[in-house]
């Protein structure tokens, strides 16, 4: 609080002339009056104290000295603007400091026709300017490098395939052409290398899969998760079929989130659900709902569930707790409904004791954020 | 002139088969032979040797009008894709049909192929069972199927 005002006091009719004194004095943000011949009539001691100039210096030039060239142009325009009796809120530009550094400000200013006088306040944002300038960068570093990545990820396998095929095929080739010459172990030999590398072409394509999953989506406001859920089901009528597996689902609350990868979120989580059973037909529940403004969705079944000290490595790429005569599949599955979630803003764990199934969780936002 | 449904009966089918690898170009070779059709399987390497098999020029002066064209889209020097670009942009070449047999499966290949008037786009499968079932369905396809035209 100001202490001992010496002329007049604060009123209900406005602060006194003094007073302005004092907060003109006091202000930190940049202060000044200028005549619309483009000149400093006064300046207040932030001034001074921002730029490192003396307040004298500036009653000497033009406002438009001090800016940076390149910012000269629009703050002359600003100005005239401002002549015709438009107020300036939140323009930018660059001001000179006395050590040839230059500051962000960002002005407000009006003009008293009467006077012939313009009244403007800077305020300075050069912190604010810089940091947007950073994280700019930063993100423009991650698209690139998200960009290196997934084209990383294409050409590997791409290239890839053709070794792969020489292998697979000739030794196939092979088996044809002197199959029945060969003794039990040697066929068995050459079975598993024709299987050894089929195997890998799966996860070649598995690993481009993952690369790909939750990338180049189009998030839509207000996606239908209980449609994707649905399309997910149809996709998976055969496996259902089979296994005599009863689904159920339940209403959801809104996400958003690209409709196709929620598709195949939820088809990698039930097709889990279908494959992973235990003794009895599958039993699945599919839901939604809304938690703290987020949406909460689960899959849950009566399957043969996972321990807990294994909750987290299953979401890692290629990782299974079982062998491939056990359960087929490559382990890609839940790596990609993490990628895929991730990469709409949301997460993604498991509940389960490891014996009576196992509930797969799942957050995305809402979307309509103000 | 060979009448078109006599090819591959009467008279051999000729197959240009584009592709630089030894061994897709092996595998190719053997599933065209256990196949019933009448053919010769001639080879190019890259993108340049395919156009001077097809303009009869280099060191194929000698070389047959092919019936069909086998093209791999990874070639060094002349790429599968500009010879596409190529042969479709030539007024008599652009009338042999050409089956892109290739790796990629990706969307922005396939894309780009039949805008550039690829007859058809093909994945090579990566066992040889299926890869010699893919061949033996192109040129059932294109040889017993379909009516090719007559090119000068």
């Amino acid at each position: 609080m100001i202490r001992g005002v010496e002329s007049g006091r604060c009123g209900p009719e406005g602060v006194t002339e003094a007073a302005c004194e004092r907060f003109f004095d006091l202000a930190p943000d940049m202060l000044c009056v200028c005549g619309a011949d483009g000149y400093f009539k006064r300046v207040n001691p932030a001034f001074h104290q921002m730029l490192g100039i003396d307040p004298n210096e500036f009653l000497k030039h033009s406002i438009v000295e001090f800016v940076h060239p390149d910012d000269r142009a629009e703050t002359i325009a600003e100005l005239e603007q401002l002549s015709l009796g438009r107020s300036a809120i939140g323009f930018k530009n660059r001001y000179r400091c006395a050590d040839g550094t230059y500051k962000w400000l960002s002005w407000r200013a009006i003009l008293d026709p009467t006077e012939g006088l313009i009244y403007a306040s800077a305020h300075d944002v050069t912190e604010q300017y810089e940091a947007h300038q950073r994280l700019q960068a930063l993100a423009t570093e991650l698209s690139r490098s998200n960009a290196e990545l997934e084209q990383f990820a294409y050409v590997a396998s791409h290239d890839l395939q053709e070794p792969l095929r020489a292998v697979a095929g000739c030794v196939q080739l092979l088996q044809q052409r002197v199959g029945d010459l060969l003794d039990g172990r040697s066929k068995e030999l050459i079975a598993h290398a024709v299987e050894g590398a089929t195997r890998m072409q799966t996860l070649i394509s598995d690993l481009l899969a993952y690369s790909r999953a939750g990338s180049g989506g189009r998030p839509n406001e207000g996606a239908d998760p209980r449609a994707a859920a649905e399309r997910a089901i149809a996709q998976l009528r055969s496996a259902i079929d089979e296994s005599h597996a009863v689904v159920r689902c339940a209403p959801m609350p809104p996400a958003r989130a690209d409709f196709q990868q929620l598709v195949q979120l939820f088809q990698n989580l039930i097709g889990n659900a279908i494959k992973f059973r235990g003794a009895e037909p599958p039993q699945i529940d599919i839901g939604g709902e809304t938690r703290d403004g987020h949406s909460v969705f689960w899959v849950r079944d009566n399957g043969i569930g996972i321990e807990k000290q294994y909750h987290n490595r299953i979401f890692g790429v290629f990782q299974r707790l079982h062998t491939r005569q056990e359960y087929p599949g490559t382990g890609i599955g839940l790596a990609i409904c993490k990628r895929i979630v991730e990469r709409n803003g949301g997460t993604i764990w498991i509940e389960s004791d490891g014996a009576h199934g196992s509930t797969f969780f799942f957050t995305l936002d809402q979307g309509n954020k103000p | 002139m060979n009448l078109p449904h006599n090819v591959g009966t009467l008279t051999p089918a000729e197959i240009l088969l584009a592709d630089d690898s030894p061994s897709d170009v092996l595998m190719t070779r053997e599933a065209l032979e256990q196949a019933r059709l009448l053919n010769n399987l001639h080879v190019a390497q890259d993108g340049e040797e395919v156009m001077d098999f097809l303009r009869q020029t280099g060191r194929h002066k000698n070389a047959p009008r092919p019936h069909l064209i086998l093209l791999d889209l990874n070639m060094p020097r002349k790429s599968g894709r500009e010879v596409l670009a190529e042969v479709k942009a030539d007024p008599i070449l652009r009338l042999i049909p050409i089956v892109v047999l290739t790796t990629s499966g990706a969307e922005a290949d396939v894309l780009d192929a039949y805008g550039l008037h690829a007859n058809s786009f093909v994945t090579k499968p990566v066992d040889f069972e299926n890869f010699a079932q893919a061949i033996r369905s192109i040129e059932r396809f294109w040889f017993t199927v379909v009516t090719l035209p007559n090119t000068p």
